[in-house]
């Protein structure tokens, strides 16, 4: 039974579950470096099945869209990130607020 | 695939969750930090074992490298009460706010409820996502178009191929996302400019020396990934992120760079990857030819060419992005910066 | 459709804002107003031959890098894409010349205002790039584009109370962005194409890509604000200065909503369900009902417009359960073009006159030095062309005609009606009901006779030029009817309207 279940498989399924975890942590977390982390899990996950899903057929070499999508991905996806991080930090900075729930 | 190969395998996934899980879980922020450093290492096992190693160098070098010096330069700021007290911005010194390392959240009446629901939606998702995952019909993937024309491509690393050549116009565009990046972060910022770290503590004489040997060294290094882009895994955003490597170091020994460099070279640095890459677009475009497309009999030199002023800006964005958030004076008024000193101000 | 003829246009229409954009970066902030302007006008002009070409030739395509699908990248442009270029192409040409007095004005030059050439011409470049990729991939790139530079732009006065909604509207952009590109992950895995073209042959009956597209469809709902995830939106569009908001307001939401249709109806048209349109209408029905209701108690203008956008976007929404019904022959089902040309009419209107309505409250707030509403008491004497430039972009956003809203709103009524799903007719009235209420708030307040004269801060008159022509224009598409549908007609993503799955076909 266990025998069948191929790597990929293990890491697609994984990244399902992990891509509801970061939606999760994206909504239930509160303060604003939780948020942005959860965004970092979010597309840890997506990447994680885009290259599991590649991984399936290897000819001579693996499939390399999805690994050229995948780095395209991880650079935008920080980008974004930083600059999360830099609104995050003059909220803080301003207005002393670390979460969106203090809301005046 | 040999059980051992499995049980590895389910062992790494299993890590990942709990990490994924402990990182959003946290109490404290710098344990979240911690987790999420982890997560972020199990990764790299994961891209490794799913034969990724072009991806498995950009997580660690961007992902992890990259994001995690800038979440832990973060911390280091939500650490510290806000210095803000002028009148025009009620700034409330509630007991949370001043608590400003937990993100623990107020007893809500209804929060059982609410966490209760989302678990059971969270889970719902899971199933449907995985089950329809282990649905999916194989597509087969584009790996014998990428290999008919990778003689074409003027490289021989078919991942660099895609990068460069087939979906240039991606990458184009993803170096713009970080050059757009940076202009948020000018944004967000309150735009004073580049100055020097507010890092109180500068490292010893020892460490600092090592520092500054390690730089030629390590941007050898960076030329070489550069290089080896085109038979190997490697290329312009890792040799990008190791020139910024460079410069976060030298910058945390205490070494400015950003706050002498004129206003025009961190201007012209900025766009310097996004610019190459159009021109050649447009050369293109000129010539009758498509959108970055590359004359095939020097596609390799064009490539080279390219990912080099890619990478020399990507490091420059990257190191800015740290330097930027990182320096002294920013972010005092209301976004009223009138009266501040502007000389390195990088957007005028 | 493959017979589409090679076309460089569609690359300058990406590759022109761009090169305005660096150069804007590079030149000193006194030439930057100049360069934009210089742009916009070269990008329109642009726009405006690709849309003249398209309607003589037929469609075009543009494999980018000389590859082509499946492996490289296409732009594609047929009379759906040249109907949202255009509008973006005259909207953002007026929006530019209105930006130019606007952030000269020293209370407005505060935070990161010489940024806002770069920021938006990039934008500008994103959403031409929304409009022609042909490329599930690209798509997603062009989407963190347009995200990040319209949060760049919200957030450019530096103001904290556009921070938070600026950073509140970045998270919402990158989940939305996030979950689309889940579902284009398990489309590539499953057909091995990106092209819409292609994955659109490749696509089959089943719950994965059932699953996949509707993680794709949530994804550009939240970035196009639909009830009930718009909370992002009042915030992020009120705090943003005024042309920005117009840009936000006009244009942006409009990119993702495209994406939604060209998807809809020309990739997963054998996907879709019936219960999936009802939902789609459901969703914006809700959204009529409570965008509205919402923007009558607002007090500050500003808020009451950005409310009026969360309303506004419903009614394109009653356009999918209008196309998606079980039908034998397309001459059975009249209603089919109705639904379509009203849902695309009212992207286009709406556009036209919430740009209109945010410059002119942007005059206001900039002459009184506040956008509450009682402050506008008796503006009509001082301001008239602003106050008239809000009156027609209401008539448009009431449906009153003659004017584009009316047509939208017309023929989405006539479709409802004649395809028996007569319960869209009283959410289109009653939303054009709370609208006309809100309008009218503001114009009693602007005629309202006043004892004492205000005082007023002089406001550059070509502000309130652009204001008025962008709400003449909102009007005058309704009299223009014919030509727009032509052009919509091009090589029509809906020659063969949308024929939903049939649970018990399989």
């Amino acid at each position: 039974m266990i025998a069948e279940i191929e790597s990929h498989q293990i890491y697609a399924g994984t990244a399902g579950i992990l891509f509801c975890l970061g939606l999760a942590g994206l909504f239930m977390c509160g303060h604003f470096l939780k948020k942005i982390i959860a965004t970092k899990i979010l597309g840890t996950s997506v990447f994680l099945l885009l290259v599991s899903l590649a991984n399936r057929n290897q000819m001579e070499f693996a499939d390399p869209v999805p690994h050229a999508m995948v780095i395209t991905g991880i650079v935008v996806a920080v980008s974004a990130s930083a600059f999360a991080l830099a609104l995050a930090r003059r909220i803080w900075k301003e207005t002393g607020r670390s979460t969106f729930e203090d809301n005046p | 695939m040999t059980l051992l190969d499995q049980v590895f395998d389910i062992v790494v996934c299993l890590l990942l969750l709990v990490l994924a899980w402990r990182t959003l879980s946290a109490t404290h922020l710098y344990q979240s930090a911690i987790f999420f450093i982890a997560f972020g290492l199990t990764m790299a096992l994961a891209w490794v074992r799913l034969a990724a190693p072009d991806v498995a160098l950009a997580e660690a070098a961007i992902g992890a490298g990259l994001l995690g010096v800038l979440l832990v330069d973060s911390l280091r700021v939500f650490a510290r009460p806000p210095e803000t007290g002028r009148d025009s911005e009620p700034n409330k010194p509630e007991s949370r706010d001043n608590d400003v390392t937990t993100s623990r959240r107020r007893p809500q009446f209804n929060s059982a409820v609410a966490s209760v629901t989302a678990g059971a939606g969270c889970l719902f998702l899971a199933y449907v996502l995985v089950a329809a995952i282990h649905d999916l019909p194989d597509g087969g993937g584009l790996t014998a178009q990428a290999a008919e024309n990778l003689s074409r491509s003027g490289v021989e690393h078919p991942v660099t191929a895609v990068l460069l050549n087939f979906r240039g116009f991606d990458t184009w565009l993803e170096v713009g996302v970080l050059f757009l990046a940076m202009l948020g972060i000018f944004c967000a910022g309150g735009l004073v400019g580049f100055s020097e770290t507010e890092n109180p503590d500068p490292p010893g004489p020892l460490l600092s020396w090592l520092i500054r040997g390690l730089a030629p060294v390590m941007i050898l290094t960076a030329a070489y990934l550069l290089w080896l882009g085109k038979l190997a895994p490697g290329g312009a955003f890792q040799a990008g992120i190791l020139l910024a490597a460079v410069g976060i170091l030298l910058r945390l020994a205490g070494i400015p760079l950003m706050d002498r460099v004129p206003r025009t070279v961190i201007k012209l640095g900025l766009t310097f990857g996004f610019g190459t890459f159009l021109v050649f677009g447009i050369i293109a475009l000129l010539a009758d030819k498509a959108f970055l497309e590359y004359p095939s009999e020097w596609a390799g030199e064009v490539i080279l060419l390219v990912e080099a002023a890619a990478a020399i800006s990507i490091g420059f964005t990257a190191f800015a992005f740290f330097a930027y958030l990182n320096s002294r004076d920013q972010s005092t008024g209301n976004g009223d910066t009138a009266g501040q000193p502007r000389e390195t101000n990088p957007s005028q | 459709m493959n017979a589409a003829a090679s076309s460089a246009l569609l690359a300058v229409l990406i590759a022109a804002p761009v090169t305005g954009a660096l150069i804007a970066f590079l030149l000193p902030v006194r030439l930057r107003a100049t360069a934009g302007i210089l742009t916009a006008a070269a990008t329109t002009a642009a726009t405006a031959a690709t849309a003249w070409r398209v309607a003589a030739d037929g469609a075009h395509r543009h494999a980018l890098g000389g590859w082509g699908a499946p492996l490289g990248i296409d732009l594609y442009a047929d009379g759906l894409s040249c109907v949202f270029l255009l509008m973006t192409g005259i909207v953002g040409l007026f929006v530019s010349v209105y930006a130019k007095p606007f952030f000269a004005q020293p209370e407005e030059n505060k935070g990161a205002t010489e940024l806002f050439w770069p920021l938006w011409l990039i934008l500008w470049a994103s959403l031409n790039g929304m409009f022609l990729s042909a490329d599930l991939f690209n798509l997603y790139v062009m989407l963190e584009v347009m995200g990040l530079s319209a949060v760049a732009l919200a957030v450019l006065s530096g103001r904290p109370p556009a921070l938070v909604a600026g950073l509140r509207y970045l998270l919402a952009a990158i989940a939305g962005s996030m979950a689309y590109l889940m579902g284009v992950a398990m489309i590539y895995g499953a057909v091995s194409a990106l092209d819409l073209q292609i994955v659109a042959a490749g696509i089959e009956q089943g719950r994965s890509f059932r699953v996949a597209f509707s993680l794709i469809l949530v994804g550009l709902l939240v970035k196009t604000a639909v009830f009930p995830l718009h909370f992002w939106l009042p915030g992020a569009h009120s705090t943003a200065q005024a042309p920005v908001s117009a840009i936000l307001s006009a244009l942006v939401v409009k990119a993702s909503f495209y994406l939604i249709l060209r998807l809809w109806v020309d990739v997963f048209d054998g996907s879709v369900t019936v219960a999936a349109g009802q939902a789609l209408g459901a969703l914006g029905a809700a959204a009529i009902i409570w965008g509205s209701y919402q923007a009558l108690r607002q007090r500050r203008l500003k808020l009451m417009v950005a409310h009026s956008t969360v309303g506004q976007i419903g009614y394109m929404f009653l356009l999918f359960p209008l196309i998606t019904v079980v039908y034998q022959d397309v001459a059975e089902a009249p209603w089919l073009a109705h639904a379509w040309t009203g849902g695309v009419y009212q992207a286009i209107a709406h556009g036209f006159a919430k740009a209109a309505m945010f410059l002119a409250v942007g005059v206001f707030a900039m002459a009184v030095g506040s956008d509450d509403r009682d402050s506008t008491v008796g503006l009509v004497g001082q301001l008239p062309m602003t106050t008239f430039a809000l009156a027609l972009a209401g008539v448009s956003l009431i449906g009153l005609p003659p004017s584009g809203g009316f047509v939208a709103k017309w023929m989405l009524l006539k479709a409802a009606f004649t395809s028996g799903q007569w319960w869209w007719a009283p959410v289109i009235l009653l939303g054009s009901f709370l609208t006309a209420g809100y309008v009218f708030m503001v114009l009693r307040q602007a005629f309202a006779p006043t004892s004492h004269k205000i005082k007023l801060k002089p406001v550059p008159r070509t502000m309130e030029v652009t204001a008025l022509v962008l709400g003449a224009a909102a009007i005058i598409i309704g009299f223009r009817a014919e030509e727009f549908l032509l052009l919509l007609d091009v090589e029509a993503a809906f020659q063969e309207p949308v024929e939903p799955h049939r649970a018990n076909d399989r």
